[in-house]
Formats: structure tokens, sequence, C-alpha cells
């Protein structure tokens, strides 16, 4: 199996909850950002609380998802070396 | 005829060059129309003022408006409207602010004041159940909005609300606000509408009262609201948890917040210093709701030691953090929350004086501003002094600030032309931190809001969030130029609504449109069906477009600024530009306007509004 590797920066406070600013995660060909995300949330279950994969309208309305500078959802392919940003969702104000 | 739910005993025109005051009757066909609010404000507005209007002088009117809502059990309620001829941008101005301030004024027996006429000297209202009173405020003229505020209920048994100007607002500047509930600092800040009262040599209002505000059927009401509580918490608490400065991390990962005075788009290390994640750590030492609201997104801070000691209230909102902090490149949390509190002190808008500093800085640095208006000022990107000593200068109109006490375009007209590609603001209106070129639709929402550059017609925050009953079932590419028109059309009649009911636009993810018009029929006993409800927010969009017009407005006001159309070259909007003609013809098509941007005749008619087209010379 080739794959590669993606790199999650996490934004206040998923950082602090994570305990880490960045995660190195390993993906195979063809991984989406909801096969990433099944993965980071088995490494950093506190993330749980906030990070809802269940749910999509959910997560969009909760949380930002954001690979080299583009807004991705579960089903976006993921390609090794992207950077994925996660942070809460908040626009308005 | 059962009573009309709602509404609790009138409203009332108050003639400060006689000191008199009397009842305006609005038929309940009337108040069907235009509901109250802003809506209602636009009927009063275009019936009292017009193109020859002095947005400074006695004849130009000045309306606090609950809405229908306003003071009932309903969620984020509380809120109200200010409305007046803006002197900032000489067309529709709409100002509106939460607290406590507006729900107290109904339950004075209140619905709405209208103020024409000055008076002679500084004058302070006392609204209560025994009436309107006019009082002396000569030892309050010229002290601070937080001054005014405690000496007011010091005077009142610490009872009232107070709604007042600081000294900006005395002193005419065309971005003055119009402060409310004292500490808390709910600001009807945009549109300079604190100018107006301070032209009037209204000091404050202060409002006391313990009616209730009659609901026609409060089991329905008190159902429908236990039934989306839950909905409404659980879709906003990222507000609760870190404020609309929650906003910034966001806003800096999508090339949304705005960098170096619009010229920028990437400051993702700055943005994380300065974010409400970043507040909630360090100063934050309470949340603050306003009446009625279950989300909570107001902050408290405090800094007690250290150069930024006395900040004490407030905390900074997104506004005030995109504005003194990225668009200024200042990164320190304590200097941007002193000048939050420095715009609430004097009472200026916290949105057009930050607009005006970053354009300042760009100005000074492109050798611009003349050496006369600097007296020894030295300005420098990302130097909290700079912005600090600025505040003070605009809200004293001091120096420079004298100058940029009256907005961008005002500064511009000072300084001269070669400062016109420097300045950001649409019909006059500087624009909220939100950037066109990161969320398309906001460019066309600038560019035909009727109050100008506005960022509370709703598109940027409901691209992603689909409202089905709107006719957008699925979420938009924030970058695409298709049927963004269209949004920005629909979602400036819906939110226009929600300035009427006075909702706040928080919930407004939650909760749909048959809903609230559930808790407007609730409240009022009507039994309004969702094309009338709908309509009734295209009328107030089309009469506020009418007023623009008959004041001189045109297509080509419709525009954006240079600045905002030029392409950025790093961040999470590099190499977009929103192509706002395109954008602007499905606008107006979806209206029903012509290709010049004016309501014709037959739309007219089908939202009733035959004689306000007449007074225009649409309608023949």
């Amino acid at each position: 199996m080739s794959g590669g590797i993606v790199k999650v920066k996490f934004y206040s406070p998923y950082d602090r909850l994570a305990g880490v600013p960045e995660v190195l995660i390993e993906i195979r060909d063809g991984a989406t950002v909801g096969d990433l995300l099944i993965k980071l949330l088995r490494m950093f279950p506190v993330l749980t609380k906030v990070i809802k994969i269940g749910d999509a309208e959910e997560l969009s309305a909760s949380t930002l998802l954001m690979a080299d500078e583009q807004v991705v959802s579960m089903g976006t392919m993921l390609s090794p070396g992207q950077d994925l940003k996660i942070m809460p969702f908040i626009l308005g104000g | 005829m059962a009573q009309l739910g709602g509404y609790v005993g009138g409203h009332y025109r108050v003639d400060l060059s006689t000191g008199t005051s009397e009842q305006m009757a609005f038929s309940p066909e009337i108040l069907r129309s235009f509901i109250g609010g802003a809506g209602l404000g636009a009927r009063i507005l275009f019936d009292m003022t017009g193109p020859h209007t002095d947005p400074l002088g006695p004849e130009n009117v000045l309306a606090f408006l609950t809405g229908p809502l306003t003071g009932t059990p309903a969620i984020s309620s509380g809120r109200h409207a200010v409305i007046a001829k803006s002197p900032l941008t000489e067309i529709w101005g709409e100002s509106d602010a939460g607290g406590s301030w507006g729900a107290t004024l109904k339950r004075s027996g209140v619905d709405g004041l209208i103020f024409q006429g000055a008076a002679e000297s500084p004058v302070y209202l006392v609204v209560s159940e025994k009436g309107i009173e006019i009082r002396d405020a000569k030892h309050l003229w010229g002290l601070s909005t937080l001054q005014t505020d405690a000496a007011i209920r010091a005077e009142l048994a610490n009872k009232a609300a107070v709604a007042t100007i600081g000294p900006a607002g005395e002193k005419l500047s065309r971005i003055a606000a119009i402060m409310h509930d004292g500490k808390h600092s709910r600001a009807a800040g945009r549109c300079g509408l604190g100018a107006v009262m301070g032209s009037k040599k209204i000091k404050a209002i202060a409002v006391l009262g313990s009616r209730r505000v009659p609901v026609s059927d409060p089991a329905a009401l008190k159902e429908s609201i236990k039934r989306m509580a839950h909905r409404i918490v659980n879709k906003t608490k990222n507000y609760r948890s870190f404020g609309t400065g929650g906003g910034v991390l966001t806003s800096a990962a999508l090339g949304d917040l705005p960098v170096k005075n619009w010229s920028l788009g990437e400051w993702m290390h700055g943005a994380e210093k300065i974010s409400g994640q970043k507040m909630t750590e360090t100063i934050l030492v309470g949340r603050y709701s306003c009446e009625s609201c279950i989300i909570g997104c107001g902050r408290n801070v405090r800094i007690q030691t250290g150069p930024y000691r006395g900040v004490d209230g407030a905390g900074p909102e997104y506004e005030a953090l995109a504005g003194f902090g990225s668009n200024c490149l200042v990164d320190d949390l304590g200097a941007i929350a002193m000048a939050n509190q420095l715009c609430n002190v004097y009472g200026i808008d916290v949105i057009s004086t930050a607009n005006s500093i970053s354009f300042a800085l760009e100005a000074y640095e492109k050798g611009l501003i003349p050496t006369e208006l600097l007296k020894g000022l030295n300005l420098k990107w990302g130097n909290p002094q700079s912005v600090l000593a600025l505040v003070h200068q605009i809200g004293r109109r001091e120096g420079l600030g004298e100058i940029l006490a009256d907005g961008v375009r005002k500064a511009v007209d000072q300084i001269g032309p070669q400062a016109e590609e420097l300045a950001v603001e649409v019909k006059g209106l500087e624009p909220a931190f939100h950037d066109p070129r990161a969320l398309s639709s906001i460019a066309v929402g600038y560019a035909t809001h009727p109050r100008g550059a506005c960022h509370r017609g709703g598109t940027h925050t409901m691209e992603r969030t689909p409202i089905p009953e709107l006719g957008y079932e699925v979420a938009l590419d924030r970058f695409a130029t298709e049927r963004k028109g269209e949004l920005s059309a629909v979602l400036h009649d819906y939110y226009g609504l929600f300035n009427s009911l006075k909702l706040c636009h928080f919930i407004l993810t939650a909760v749909a449109p048959s809903e609230i018009l559930g808790w407007l029929n609730s409240v009022t006993g009507w039994d309004m069906e969702l094309s009338e409800f709908l309509l009734a927010g295209e009328r107030h969009t089309n009469l506020k477009r009418l007023y623009n017009v008959r004041c001189g407005m045109t297509k080509d006001d419709d525009r954006l600024p240079e600045r905002l159309l030029t392409k950025l070259t790093e961040g999470g909007a590099a190499g977009r530009v929103p192509d706002i003609g395109k954008m602007l013809s499905d606008y107006y098509r979806q209206r029903g306007w012509t290709e010049d941007g004016l309501p014709t005749p037959e739309k007219l008619r089908s939202l009733g509004l035959e004689r306000e087209g007449a007074a225009v010379g649409i309608v023949k």
C-alpha cells in the first residue's frame, strides 16, 4: 500500500485539548478527510467532544477544516504532503 | 377586535424645539406591513425626511424603535433599532443594539420614540410609565458614556437603562455611536447616529418600566421556545465559548480577515495572539447576555497590570479585534481591548474608527498627510501606541482626529484625491471586517445594502448554511459567482425582517423562517402566512432603496472600492476577485428591478408602495 503523510495543525482550543499543536498522520492513497478524522479521533479521544464526525451538518456548523487553503469536508480526498488546519468555526459579528 | 399583542402603548413623537410630545398612531395595517424596528423606521424616515434634510439639522428624525418581539420571552429578542438620515452617508441610516434598553422601553409602555427638532441646550429624557420627561443635562455634557450612565442611574435610584452619547456625539463626529447599558457597552454604532443625537442636544435617554408586554398566545410561544432552545444553544455554542472573537481564526484561515488596511491576505500568526480563544485564556472574567438571550456571546474583560491596566468591562468583539488588530497589524490583545474600551467611552463606532485608523496609517506611510495635521504624531503599523493615540484624537476631535472623526470618505476630501485608493468604503460607510475576496456574496452584499458596506445583510454567514424555506437547499461555494446575487437579495430581505422584529441574527442558523413567523403570530395574534411575512421583508428593503434613490443614489453607488477588487497574493483568498458585475445583475433581476437598479412600478405595486414610488417618480 502506498500513501504518505498529512500534517494536521490544531488551532485553539483543539491544540490545548490534544496537548500538541500539530501531528503527522499517515494516510493511504485515496484517503478522505473523513478517514483522517477517524484516525485522528482514535489518537486523541478527547477531541470527540468537539469534533462531531457523525453529523455532517453539525460538523460543518462547528468546525472548520482547511487543506492547503481550501475548505474541505468529510468526503474530500487528501493527498500526501497536504496540511490540514482544524479549528472551531465561527463567522460573524 | 382582540388587542394586538407585542405592541404596548404606542409610538411617541418628541419635538425637542418645543419640548412637547404626542402619540403617533400607526394603524394595525401599517404595523402588519412594516412590523416595527427598521421596517417601521423606513416608513417613518421616508415620510418625515427627504433629499433636502440636513442629517445634522433639526429637521432630521432620530427614531428609537422596538419590534413586536422586543421584551417578550422570544429568544434573543432584546434589541432595538435606531434610525435617522445618516450624517456619514447622507442616505438611509440604520443601526441597532442589544442589551436591556429596548425591552425596558417597552416595559415603560412605549414602542418607539421619534425625535424631531433640537433642544436649545443639552437635555436628557426620562421615559417611564408616568410619561416622557425632558430634563436639563448641562451637568452631563462633556462626560464620557460611562460617566453619564452612572450619573443618570444615580439620579434614578439605579433603576434605569440608559442610552447615551459621549464626547464624540456632542462634537458631531459623523462616526459617533449611541451607547447603551453602561459598562456592558451595547453600541448602536453604525452610520454616525450619535452625531444626530448630539445635533439635537440629547445627551441621554433613560428608560424605566415594569409592564409586561402582551402576548396573544403565551402557551404557543412558550412551547415553541422550549422546542427550539436546545437547538439554538447547540448551534451557537462556539459563540458562547469564544465570543464573536472566536471568528478571528476562522476568518484568518479563509482569507476573510483584513490585513494592513485590506492590502494583505495572510496573518495567521497574529490572529492566534488576538483571537477570542486567546481572550478566553487570558483577560476574560465573564460573559454577557442581552435581554432574553441564551447564547451569551458578550465578553467581560479586565486587565489589572501593565500598560493597559484599567480595561474593565465589555471586551472586544470580532470587529474590534480585526479592525484594530490585523488591519493595523497590532497583535497585542491588551492594546486592542483598550482601543475598544476607548471607543465605548468616547462613543465612536468601532468599525468606522478602526477603518479610519488603518487608512491613516497607510496615508502616513505614503507621505500623504500634511505635516501640519500631524502635530508631531509618529504613526507606525503594528504599534499599539499609534492606534491608541488616534482613537483618543478621533474621540476628542483633535489633531488628525479632527479629520478622521468624520470617516474615511470625508478624510479623502481633506487629504486629497491621492488618498482615494486607500479609502475603503461603500456609499460612505466603512465596511465591517469581512473581505469580499474570501466570500464572494459579501461583495454584492456590501455593494447593495441600503446603508452601505454592511455585514448585517447576512450573506457571509449564510453561504454555508442552507435555508430550504428561502430556496437555498445546499451550501454554496464561497468563491462562486452563481446564485450569490440572488442569495444576497433574499437574505437582505430576511435579515431585514429580523431588524424589524428586533431579533438577534445569531439565532438565524438554528431557526427556520416559519418558526420565526410562528413567534410573531403567537405574540401578535396575527395569522400571517410565510409568503406575506417574506413579502414584508422585501417591502422594507424596497422602501429603503426608494429613500436612497430619492436622496440621489444611483446604480453607480452600488460598487466596491478598488482595494477590495485587487487580488491578494497570499492566504486563503489568494488570487480571487469577486465578479461584482454579474452578481449585481443577478441581484437586480432577483428583485425585479431594472438594470439601473430601480424598482419597477409593477414591483412597487405588488409591495403596496405605489405612493412612495410616485414620490420618487417611478410610479406615474
